[in-house]
């Protein structure tokens, strides 16, 4: 909404800068966005009079107009405006003046800003130009020439003559209010505590009783509480005065002619949109609110069809549609140059039905804009008068007497229940009574103090957001200003806290994983199946995605049913940025659709590590390519920060899967006590070069559902004060049996401490089909010193069992 | 206390004694273990040079024990010579040992030189993404104070986002969160599916499950059908906030959140609060902060709309509440001076790798 401050000032004074004016407005809650200075780039820009016109000597077209702009002689230049003629006041840039180029592009909504040099027109010198709407910035306008009051004196600044501080407000959407000029000026009055000079609304009313030419029925009582006309006969449709010109011109408004601009000026005034209908168009003496019947037409006056169905509402005549309800009116009552009975409109709709009008055919109108807000019926009789006034005070004509004010939506102002008590209890402070009063008072609104401690309030009709006492206490927190409320720390018992386990395993993993030197990164939860096939291959199987209506981007169109896709993403980007070894992880959410429900979220880590580790200067600092083994080390390491004995079984895939997406012989599913938590393994080489990296790349998922059951069992115990003793074995085993199977056995007896694995060997040495596993078992009991003959007896009781349970012999 | 050592000089500095009878073995033994605690202690060649003069040296002490030894009668001899010999001997090997030792460490010490410029052996520590280093000190500030941490989903019933924070369908207010709806409608509950545009959908969950009082923070990932540019991201993170007890007033929602703003960013800042709309709140208040010279807009709040509170079942002239919302990115850059808000997402680790020494995983 643009305020331009030369109309606000109509209704109250502004005796404040209008940097304080604006910084109150927007701390009281209609927050100005900017404060335009038009006119600001308005350089050697002044006002001129035309003295003479001429035509041009080789143009037909052009013309040589004389201009005075009090300077010792009037300037000659030449004019390619139809419109300009002697006697006028305009706008006369000289040699340097900072013009808008009218036939630029609009792409930043501007036009390009040009100096004005001195030209050769056809032979004719021209050292200075008259000035159009669109050259000045004001408007789009370049039809003809900008033509200015005449009370304007020649060689003032332009700037100083027409220049406007004007107010870019936008208000919330609550207040409809905030949506006019008077509106704005109810509240600077409150917050500079003055009151507003209302505008006048009174009326000649010499006409013929409308009521008698005219009929309004309103068939959909719900979607139009209320519906004034009235009429005005034998009107002039001319340009509107130039006050009326400027103020719209200033707000942002085009001037079309008086009629038009007079329903725009009291749409902006007060906020209620009008509507204009030539009379002579309106068939059958009768106007009726209705929805469309399905397969309607109606031609607005954009010059668009629409095809109607019975979700829009109508003003129709007897014949068909007339105009849309409450967002645009048709072509064929349009006012005409040759309009003479104009019929006045001002209504109420339904703010739900006109906000799905404009959302379904995609238009906004500044009329829309403020009957989707739900305005108040109350608003449409004031503004009808003050329009009535106008049209006659432009135009000419008479009015019409009595008016069709058709109301089925009337309702009797509410009363508001407010306690002192209940102020203190929101806002923290006992505001006296008087302060109440005065505050509402001068938002209008009346406010009776009924001893001991409460109020009854009536809210002014424009301020359709104030229903509830909290509204009023809003008001009353607002202009008494917030920093001028106390602040105080939170009181009172600290609620039991709320344990989310799963949020702090989520936690621990993420510190697990940034300590052993990865990168997190956050990717967009958005892909699309071609992507998923491409990181995934078969595993696309079981979880459809959740599919977007209208996604950010189209080629996104699903939300993620895996994570592995983004980082596959984010590591080919990234992975030529680094030397050494690269571990990017993300935790975040995958989403698998459901019948009939919200999807099901789960939380996923997933980490890709890859590369070699880098070769130093020093002793032993080979470069080493990271391995399994590297990808095993962080899922030991959850294991050790959760406290968990997380076991590897070899990877298989999944049955039909032909071409898994980690290599069957170098992944191992992870689990813990049987319950699976997720996979390492390396990528499928054909994934890995599908997304463009070159090198041999380890996947870690890990499912924090899965993890956040685990509880660490913690016994502890004082260490034993007696010495440990170590016996190796060289185990050797087939081939097929793991490591963890030995050990098992190496350690099924209490008084193992622990059981290293130092050695695996298979080659020459050793029978083909076999392997040597080398341990150290390290026995220690806590209450003595284990005898010779003790751990004799121990070797010689796990090596039976080592052959009885796996056929395995010691190395000589 | 007299040492054994002492005892030795004084017998061997008083000429009248010419028999050393007291030399019993146990002063022997004193004077050994005395002796090598001084040559552990010789911390250099010329200290050991100086033990070695005054024990073992011509006019050392054991040398004078020996000495005394030959008035003894020959059985008393025989006996206390073979230990002092002993003594002598076991001393001398002592002696050796010792200078080996220093020899070693000397040279040890003396000869290598190392250049301490070269680089570590590579321990790489790595990074927490901002947006976690900043949703961690926010929830850190925040149950300092009290609050728990709770989360909700992503994808929300258009009800739980809009209408139950009185958002009716047909509302300019909606305009307010650009969505990104789910292809899915139930039209049985009559509910559309969304990406939740905001974490207020959680104010709503929380109410249904706990009574007051409450005094909760929730954070999460937003979404917005919202073209990207330099401030706006169509991902974004918020953090919600909702305190609900018996008198709990704007008093509490200032003092929290100018709190929050202390401790957040470890200063003092000017804030201010100026009224604004969100319709689940009454009054509503936007807080700002002077940030270098220029008043930003922080977060969005006010008190719990009564309505809002009477439909969770609990009586809204008894409990009364505030609810605040914040975006971390916003707060990320300005804490860090990031200047585009696509950064957090683009996953380019030189960006990420930047916040070195910022996260500190236990004290945020």
């Amino acid at each position: 909404m643009k305020v331009p401050l030369s109309w606000l000032a109509e209704y109250v004074d502004l005796d404040h800068s209008a940097e304080h004016l604006a910084h109150r407005l927007s701390m009281a809650g209609a927050e100005v966005e900017q404060i335009i200075q038009s006119g600001a780039a308005w350089q050697n820009i002044y006002v001129g009079r035309v003295l003479k016109v001429e035509p041009h000597p080789d143009a037909d077209r052009l013309r040589l107009v004389t201009v005075d702009i009090a300077q010792d002689e009037p300037q000659r230049v030449v004019c390619g405006a139809p419109n300009v003629a002697q006697g006028q006041t305009i706008a006369f840039g000289t040699i340097g003046a900072a013009i808008r180029d009218a036939y630029s592009d609009t792409a930043d909504g501007e036009r390009k800003l040009v100096e004005l040099k001195k030209a050769k027109i056809r032979g004719v010198e021209s050292s200075g130009m008259v000035l159009s709407e669109r050259e000045l910035g004001l408007s789009d306008e370049h039809d003809g020439v900008l033509v200015l009051d005449d009370a304007l004196r020649p060689g003032v600044a332009l700037a100083d003559a027409i220049g406007e501080t004007v107010f870019d407000i936008t208000p919330t959407p609550n207040r409809s209010d905030h949506m006019s000029v008077l509106g704005i000026a109810r509240e600077v009055a409150a917050l500079t505590g003055q009151s507003v000079r209302e505008p006048a609304i009174d009326y000649e009313a010499p006409g013929t009783d409308v009521t008698t030419q005219l009929a309004v029925r309103i068939d959909v009582a719900d979607l139009c509480p209320r519906f004034v006309a009235g009429l005005v006969e034998d009107i002039t449709v001319q340009p509107s005065p130039d006050w009326m010109q400027r103020s719209l011109i200033a707000a942002g408004q085009r001037p079309i002619n008086n009629v038009v601009d007079v329903t725009n000026y009291v749409m902006l005034e007060f906020g209620q949109p009008l509507h204009a209908f030539d009379f002579d168009s309106v068939r059958g003496g009768e106007l009726i609110v209705r929805l469309a019947k399905p397969g309607e037409k109606l031609r607005l006056l954009d010059g668009s069809a629409l095809d109607l169905t019975d979700q829009y509402l109508l003003v129709a005549d007897t014949e068909g549609p007339s105009s849309l309800a409450g967002v645009m009116g048709g072509e064929a009552s349009e006012i005409k140059l040759t309009t003479t009975r104009v019929l006045l409109e001002a209504a109420n709709w339904n703010g739900a039905q006109i906000r799905r009008t404009q959302t379904g055919l995609k238009l906004r109108t500044e009329a829309g804009a403020r009957f989707e807000k739900s305005l108040n019926p109350e608003l449409a009789m004031f503004a009808w008068q003050r329009a009535m006034r106008l049209l006659v005070e432009t135009g000419g004509g008479r009015a019409s007497s009595g008016v069709i004010d058709v109301y089925p939506g009337s309702e009797k102002p509410r009363a508001i229940h407010l306690t002192r008590q209940r102020v203190e209890q929101i806002l923290g402070l006992d505001v006296p009574v008087e302060r109440v009063r005065s505050v509402l008072e001068s938002l209008g609104f009346s406010a009776r103090w009924i001893p001991p401690d409460k109020y009854v309030i009536n809210a002014p009709y424009w301020r359709t957001d104030v229903a509830l006492p909290d509204d009023v206490i809003e008001e009353i927190g607002r202009i008494i200003g917030y920093d001028s409320l106390p602040s105080s720390a939170l009181a009172g018992a600290v609620p039991e806290p709320d344990v989310d386990r799963l949020s702090a395993v989520r936690e621990i993993v993420r510190d697990v994983f940034a300590t052993a030197g990865g990168v997190e990164i956050i990717s967009y939860v958005t892909t699309n199946d071609e992507l998923l096939v491409r990181a995934e291959r078969s595993a696309l199987t079981a979880s459809p995605g959740v599919r977007l209506a209208n996604p950010m981007n189209a080629e996104r169109p699903t939300m993620r049913t895996s994570l592995r896709a983004g980082l596959l993403e984010a590591y080919a980007s990234n992975y030529r940025q680094r030397s050494g070894p690269l571990l990017l992880f993300e935790i975040g959410k995958r989403f698998s659709a459901r019948s009939s429900d919200l999807p099901l979220e789960r939380t996923d880590l997933v980490a890709l590590i890859g590369g070699s580790s880098e070769a130093g200067p020093h002793e032993g600092d080979a470069a080493r390519p990271l391995d399994f083994f590297d990808a095993k080390a962080l899922a030991a390491a959850v294991g050790d920060a959760l406290g968990a004995d997380i076991a590897y079984a070899p990877y298989t895939a999944e049955p039909g899967d032909q071409d898994p997406a980690l290599l069957a012989g170098v992944a191992a599913r992870v689990s813990h006590e049987g319950d699976a938590l997720g996979l390492i393994g390396r990528i499928n080489p054909a994934i890995v070069a599908g997304f463009d990296i070159t090198h041999e790349l380890y996947l870690i998922e890990l499912s924090i559902e899965s993890l956040t059951p685990i509880a660490p069992r913690i016994d502890a115990s004082s260490p034993s004060r007696y010495p440990a003793v170590r016996e190796d074995f060289a185990v050797i085993v087939d081939l097929d049996v793991s490591a963890t199977d030995v050990a098992e056995v190496l350690g099924s007896h209490d008084l193992v401490e622990k059981v290293v694995l130092f050695d695996v060997y298979s080659g020459d040495q050793i029978v083909a089909g076999k392997k040597s596993l080398a341990y150290a078992v390290h026995y220690r009991a806590p209450n003595r010193t284990l005898s010779d003959k003790e751990i004799g007896k121990l070797r010689s009781g796990v090596i039976k069992q080592l052959e009885r349970r796996l056929n395995a012999t010691l190395r000589a | 206390m007299r040492t054994a050592a002492a005892r030795c000089l004084e017998l061997l500095s008083c000429p009248s004694v010419r028999t050393v009878v007291a030399m019993t073995a146990s002063d022997l033994s004193a004077l050994e273990s005395e002796a090598l605690s001084a040559l552990d202690a010789a911390p250099d060649e010329a200290a050991v040079e100086q033990w070695r003069v005054g024990f073992l040296g011509r006019k050392g002490l054991l040398t004078g024990v020996l000495r005394g030894l030959r008035d003894l009668p020959d059985a008393e001899r025989r006996i206390a010579g073979a230990a002092a010999n002993q003594l002598k001997s076991s001393l001398g090997a002592a002696l050796e040992a010792r200078l080996q030792a220093l020899r070693s460490v000397g040279s040890a010490a003396a000869g290598e030189q190392i250049d301490v410029t070269l680089p570590a052996r590579p321990l790489p520590l790595g990074q927490l993404h901002p947006i976690t280093i900043t949703r961690r000190r926010v929830e850190r500030v925040f149950r300092d104070m009290g609050f728990s941490v709770v989360e909700g989903p992503d994808v929300e019933w258009d009800t739980y986002n809009f209408d139950r924070l009185r958002i009716p369908k047909d509302h300019p207010a909606r305009d307010m969160w650009d969505t990104i709806w789910v292809d899915y409608e139930d039209p049985e509950l009559d509910r559309r599916m969304l990406l939740r545009t905001h974490t207020s959908p959680m104010q709503i969950r929380h109410m249904e499950t706990h009574e007051p009082p409450i005094r909760v923070i929730v954070p999460g990932t937003c979404y917005r059908y919202e073209a990207t540019d330099a401030t706006h991201e169509w991902m974004l993170t918020q953090v919600e906030g909702l305190v609900i007890d018996e008198g709990i007033s704007f008093a509490h929602l200032k003092g929290t959140l100018e709190s929050f703003v202390r401790r957040f960013f470890g200063q003092e800042l000017e804030t201010r609060f100026r009224c604004d709309y969100f319709p689940f709140v009454e009054p509503g208040a936007e807080l700002a902060i002077r940030w270098k010279d220029q008043w930003l807009e922080l977060l969005g709040s006010g008190m719990v709309h009564p309505e809002i509170i009477e439909a969770a079942g609990w009586d809204p002239n008894r409990y009364t509440g505030f609810a605040f919302g914040m975006g971390i990115e916003r707060l990320a850059m300005l804490r860090w001076g990031i200047d585009d808000i696509r950064n957090f997402y683009q996953n380019d680790i030189r960006f990420l790798t930047q916040f070195r020494g910022a996260d500190g995983r236990s004290v945020s």
